[in-house]
């Protein structure tokens, strides 16, 4: 266990103290004088085309500045999918199209003097549909004769990627090794189950949320709630048909992301608006617009067949996929590519088989959200492991044990595929799952509690315990960018800059400790400012659990250069070579004569006196390979099979994210991660009519958990050391929620002998379960 | 059903005026000048989230709030007169409420959270008849009856008569309701409450409203069974059920047999957001009869609410 | 048709012209410059626009202005001073319970009505406090923590 001076210390959050103190620091949260309020109007119909829109009513209403529409916007195709560039996700995306692809999609838009003008805007333009038939169901959308969502002619992939929009199809992906079938032939078990994740929603308690304006430069300014700020302004430059520079996209502090504002979803129609009235304008969604019209998660259809031998071996995985990304294909790719990418090189199988497509339906539109498709793929192969280990009569906890990945393997999968297509091929350099799992399964009476629910009590209730191992990787290998500038100021302190778009998750803090560590300063002289796209660097921005390493590592890159330049000042003040010197708690130490000089000192002499230069650099780092983070999860579940609820009574989870750089931080995200994904597998739930319309967009019909539902849980961080990661930290974003989804699979199974393979596993579904007698095979 | 994702629930965008009156016949008169151009208004938590959604544009609301005549939690000889704008917090927080009257205690406190506690009132929860309402199956099963004030002058009846439908009382356009009555059960009493909702902050998929008077050799001498969520357009008491544990001891085919009747006749949605209506009966009956039991566990010496 | 309203707010009286349909949580927001109370959805089921009434946690989303006129008002700008974060506030920080920091405003106002009315609460006694505070970031744990921290804190018991 390395000890550090700031990194590895529950330091508080650099901007905690101001929002405790509510101070003025979200987008909407600054007005404009002469703002402007803008309102989209969204199409009741999930397929339509617009044979006519007349907004010359609302353009007649007195306040209102700007209607726009697909008349009288440019017809840019694009993605709205914040990726880098060529984004992996087809241009099939317009500010305003003459066609409307869901019940929630966009048809016009208005700027006015205020919120309430808009709305009656709103209601004065009229529009005439031509209605066509819609497609929801994604097993069939394929089918010859389903009604083609994307019939456009300029809709295209501009990377070499599959894209047959005339079949809803938009990706497709096969991956194989070894050999599956002959793996499959030689298994005493082959276990075969479909297994469907549902849509979800966010649920960010900030919505999306942008004002943009002009500066008296006349360019664009976009202040956005945004976690790609960079891919922001590329965007929306491209959108606009403007060169880059003259975007500029500012950051402030954001109320959630997971995911959801990984995507241009306001960015670009506010930034139209201002263009077009040369006002400040103001777009932020309303709650029924953020669950309806931002996006989702992507539902999935997974078949899988594994094979298993009577000694624990997995001779084989097949796994077959249908994403739904609904209508537009932002993520279609990736989040697919991820499902096998990032799942299955946690286990030790050669013989594996992926064949993934994804398809347009009229439904909701889905995007990144925190797991990435690496939370359906753990669902489904956290099942099957189950099923495998209930087959041969194994405990799961020495099944999985045997069967995933450890410091200094490899799988076929990393060289085989990744998130964007070539894989990179690279072993495990950090992995403490086995101690993960020996740690969680102690703290979470695996086996005292296993035996007690060998025989349930009389009576409604029963309980019962699961568990599930997973792995999520960082980053996008090879695509992934990062950096940081930082310069010195005369007290000594640093400004740093970056562009990594704390989420809420303390990324600010975690980058500033990590600068902090590398020059051994005190947490308070490092001041970070984050972002804006004309003063911080290139960052790809807050996802793919990427902020902690990628974006630490150019920090402490930047660092080591701020180093150099300092040591080259101290020797000349000192008068005594480099190689006597190092850094010391704020100043410059000789190890031979003991003489010291501050970095106040050496800051006022580089900047007034001698030999004067900016102390400042600016560094990049890109990623290699994806640091992998393990966890294993543990849950206790009571099932009331009167009722069919499921009530958590504990959970645990044990976390390899190497060092983890601020533990409570760490803790935090772990713990809101696992909340998160017990509600998702439990009550949150769309429900859809006939037509496509979500009916329950209300956090009242929309059901995530309060205070009261959560179970007793607990969260352990078990240290690893990431040799390629900044101070030994790998990701902590993501990994924990791919877990809950089959861990209360597997608890409910051993409760009540029932395998429920759909989420939501909600009390009607268990009921029904039990009712049907559903079993195992 | 509604599809409201074009509601913005940032703003009003009604016209209207807002009146307080302080006395209750002020109050009656307002409501006969303006008719149906206005709706009374106490905290607001169901009305203005109505507005907001477009389903009532009300052109004058009539606020309760000031009318001090109307907040009371009074115990009386024979039991408790509430007024109807007594704020679910102040129900909750009664020590008379919570020691004597305990499923009402529980109803008010399952209800929504602190924030909807200090705003809306137990008046405005019974008006706005929503199926789902914790408040009345307690209520009912105390045999609470309601004091309507109009400009005819006053008229009470049983409460379970007042809902005619989802969001339909018997109130007349003049009328407000100003005092609920409950009874104190008999002695040798016990109460349940129970309500099923997808999380803690829910409104209620099904909930449950239990009396049970048991005579010293525990022989039933009465019961109140309730049961509302979304069952039907309006909760149900089942007389029938009741009959068919007075004079018996109860024991498991009794209970059973009570809970498949006061389960019969229920009306639900066909597509519903919180559950179907297979679900909704099965684990109705499952409501009631651990309600029931936990009623008769309640039984004490001495009348218990 | 306008209607001059006088609020107490965070014990300073202002005098505000409003109309009937303006709501508390936009009057804030809007003319008052108090940005601390969020909308976060608009009707009433997330808590985020929270602010006390009289001391009382009420939603301000669902709050007509004219309602409380000559009430008196808190909102997360009249927690604390500018030297000095109240105990509470402190406690969030000190115990990692704000992540984004969007629903911390009514959280904090939701715990402060609790500890003002029960310096003692027990887990469960929280829990149900903040039950109308929704949070997507936190899981609620280190909130609950935070709560404990203040209460412990605010009795006067040392860590």
């Amino acid at each position: 266990m390395r000890e550090f001076k700031i990194v590895g210390k529950r330091v508080r959050k650099v901007d905690a103290a101001s929002l405790v103190r509510g101070k003025p620091l979200f987008t909407d949260d600054i007005k404009f004088e002469d703002m402007l309020h803008a309102r989209i109007l969204w199409s009741p119909h999930a397929h339509a085309r617009i044979k006519n829109i007349d907004t010359s009513g609302a353009e007649a209403l007195p306040g209102v500045h700007a209607v726009l529409c697909y008349k009288n916007v440019p017809r840019v195709p694009h993605t709205t999918a914040g990726q880098g560039w060529p984004e992996p996700s087809p241009y099939d995306t317009y500010i305003f199209d003459n066609k409307v692809r869901y019940v929630g999609d966009r048809v016009a838009a208005v700027a006015a003097e205020t919120e309430e003008i808009a709305e009656k805007a709103l209601s004065l333009i009229k529009v005439e549909y031509e209605l066509l038939p819609a497609i929801f169901d994604p097993e069939k959308s394929m089918e010859e004769g389903a009604p083609v969502i994307h019939d456009e002619p300029d809709c295209r992939q501009v990377l070499p990627l599959f894209y047959d929009p005339k079949h809803n199809h938009c990706a497709h992906i096969e991956v194989k090794t070894g050999d599956p079938d002959r793996g499959l032939g030689e298994a005493d078990f082959v276990i075969e189950h479909k297994i469907k994740n549902h849509y979800a929603q966010h649920c960010t308690i900030e919505p999306h949320s942008c004002i943009s304006y002009l500066d008296p430069m006349g360019r664009i300014v976009v202040r956005s709630s945004t976690q790609v700020p960079y891919y922001a302004r590329r965007i929306v430059a491209q959108c606009l048909q403007v060169p880059e520079r003259m975007v500029r996209v500012i950051k402030p502090r954001i109320g959630g992301g997971f995911g959801s504002k990984q995507e241009i979803v306001v960015e670009d129609v506010c930034a139209m608006l201002t263009l077009r009235t040369k006002h400040p304008v103001r777009l932020v969604f309303t709650r029924p617009e953020v669950f309806v019209s931002s996006r989702t998660r992507h539902p999935m259809v997974m078949r899988l067949k594994t094979g298993v031998k009577k000694d624990g071996t997995i001779t084989a995985i097949k796994m077959h996929v249908i994403s739904n990304t609904g209508p537009y294909g932002s993520h279609c790719m990736t989040v697919l590519g991820s499902t096998c990418a990032k799942t299955l090189p946690l286990y030790r199988c050669q013989n594996i088989e992926f064949i993934g497509d994804t398809v347009y339906t009229n439904l909701l539109n889905a995007g990144a959200y925190r797991g990435y498709g690496v939370l359906q793929g753990s669902f489904a192969m956290g099942i099957m492991m189950d099923e495998m280990a209930n087959a041969i009569g194994m405990d799961p906890v020495d099944f999985w044990i045997k069967n995933t990945i450890r410091k200094g393997e490899t799988s076929p999968i990393f060289s085989a595929l990744s998130e964007i297509g070539k894989g990179a091929a690279q072993t495990v350099d950090s992995c403490a799952l086995p101690e993960c799992i020996g740690r969680g399964a102690a703290v979470f009476g695996w086996r005292e509690k296993r035996e007690r629910y060998r025989s349930q009590p009389d009576g409604s209730i029963k309980r019962g315990v699961g568990m599930v191992c997973t792995v999520h990787g960082g980053t996008v290998a090879l695509l992934d960018m990062s950096s940081a500038t930082a310069k010195m100021n005369e007290d000594g302190s640093f400004n740093l800059l970056i562009s990594a778009s704390d989420v809420g998750g303390g990324c600010d803090t975690v980058l500033s400790q990590i600068f902090a560590e590398t020059l051994d300063i005190p947490l308070e002289d490092v001041v970070v400012y984050s972002t804006d796209t004309d003063v911080t660097p290139y960052d790809k921005g807050a996802y793919a659990s990427g902020t902690t390493y990628l974006s630490g590592l150019a920090v402490i890159k930047t660092a080591e250069e701020i180093k150099k330049q300092i040591l080259k000042v101290a020797a000349d003040m000192l008068n005594e070579p480099q190689e006597n010197l190092k850094l010391e708690n704020k100043g410059v130490v000789s190890a031979k004569s003991g003489n010291r000089v501050e970095f106040g000192q050496i800051a006022k002499r580089s900047m007034y006196s001698k030999d004067q230069f900016q102390i400042a650099a600016t560094a990049s780092e890109f990623s290699h390979l994806h640091p992998q983070t393990f966890t294993a999860q543990f849950a206790e579940v009571e099932v009331d099979t009167e009722t069919g609820q499921v009530k958590v009574l504990s959970y645990v989870a044990a976390i390899d994210c190497g060092t983890a750089i601020n533990p409570t931080l760490a803790e935090g995200q772990a713990e809101g991660s696992i909340i998160n994904g017990l509600s998702y597998a439990l009550t949150e739930e769309f429900i859809f009519d006939e037509q496509g319309r979500v009916l329950n967009p209300s956090f009242g019909k929309y059901k995530i958990f309060s205070a009261p539902d959560i179970p007793k849980i607990k969260v352990m961080l078990v240290p690893s050391y990431e040799p390629s990661g900044p101070y030994g930290a790998k990701p902590i974003g993501e990994p924990a929620i791919d877990g809950v989804l089959p861990t209360i699979s597997n608890a409910i199974y051993n409760a009540i002998g029932i395998r429920l393979t759909e989420s939501p596993f909600t009390p009607e579904k268990v009921l029904r379960a039990i009712k049907e007698g559903k079993k195992g095979h | 059903m509604d599809v409201i994702i074009s509601a913005n629930t940032r703003i009003l965008t009604v016209e209207f005026e807002y009146l307080e009156p302080e006395t209750i016949s002020e109050a009656i008169d307002l409501l006969t000048k303006y008719g149906g151009e206005a709706k009374l208004i106490a905290g607001g938590t169901d009305l203005l989230v109505d507005m907001k959604n477009g389903k009532i544009r009300p052109r004058y609301l009539i606020s309760i709030l000031r009318i001090p005549d109307l907040n009371y939690i009074i115990e009386e000889a024979d039991g408790l007169r509430i007024g109807a704008g007594t704020f679910f917090q102040e129900i909750v927080d009664s020590q008379l409420v919570r020691d004597k009257y305990q499923l009402i205690h529980d109803a008010a406190m399952s209800l929504g959270t602190a924030q909807i506690r200090n705003m809306a009132t137990i008046g405005g929860n019974i008006c706005n008849a929503l199926p789902s309402a914790d408040m009345p199956p307690a209520l009912v099963a105390l045999d609470a009856r309601v004091k309507i004030a109009g400009k005819d002058g006053e008229r009470t009846l049983p409460l379970e008569e007042l809902f005619v439908g989802v969001r339909k009382t018997k109130l007349r356009g003049d009328e407000l309701l100003t005092e609920i009555v409950v009874k104190r059960p008999p002695e040798r009493s016990g109460t349940a409450f129970i309500k099923l909702a997808k999380t803690s902050e829910d409104l209620a998929t099904l909930n449950v409203a239990v009396r049970v008077t048991v005579a010293k050799d525990g022989a039933c001498e009465g019961a109140r069974i309730v049961v509302g969520g979304g069952i039907g357009p309006t909760l149900i008491r089942s007389r029938k059920a009741e009959k068919i544990l007075e004079g018996k001891v109860p024991n498991e085919t009794t209970i059973k047999e009570v809970a498949e009747a006061a389960c019969e006749g229920f009306q639900c949605r066909p597509t519903s957001i919180r559950a179907s209506p297979y679900y909704k009966t099965e684990v109705s009956k499952v409501l009631v009869k651990r309600a029931l039991l936990k009623a008769l566990e309640n039984v004490k010496e001495g009348a218990e609410g | 048709m306008m209607r001059e309203i006088e609020l107490n707010i965070n014990g300073k009286k202002r005098k505000i012209a409003v109309r009937p349909k303006d709501l508390l949580l936009n009057v804030l927001r809007g003319e008052l410059g108090l940005t601390g109370t969020k909308y976060g959805c608009g009707t009433g089921e997330c808590g985020a626009c929270t602010v006390l009434l009289d001391g009382k946690p009420i939603l301000s989303c669902l709050t007509l202005a004219v309602a409380v006129d000559k009430r008196s008002l808190t909102t997360i700008e009249g927690i604390g001073t500018e030297e000095s974060l109240h105990p509470l506030q402190q406690a969030f920080v000190d115990a990692g319970a704000v992540q984004c920091g969007y629903c911390t405003p009514g959280m904090i106002l939701s715990a402060k009505a609790l500890l003002d009315r029960n310096p003692n609460p027990t887990e469960d006694d929280i829990k149900q406090a903040i039950k109308g505070n929704l949070c997507r970031c936190t899981g609620y744990v280190k909130i609950i923590a935070a709560i404990q921290l203040a209460a412990k804190r605010m009795r006067g018991e040392t860590a």
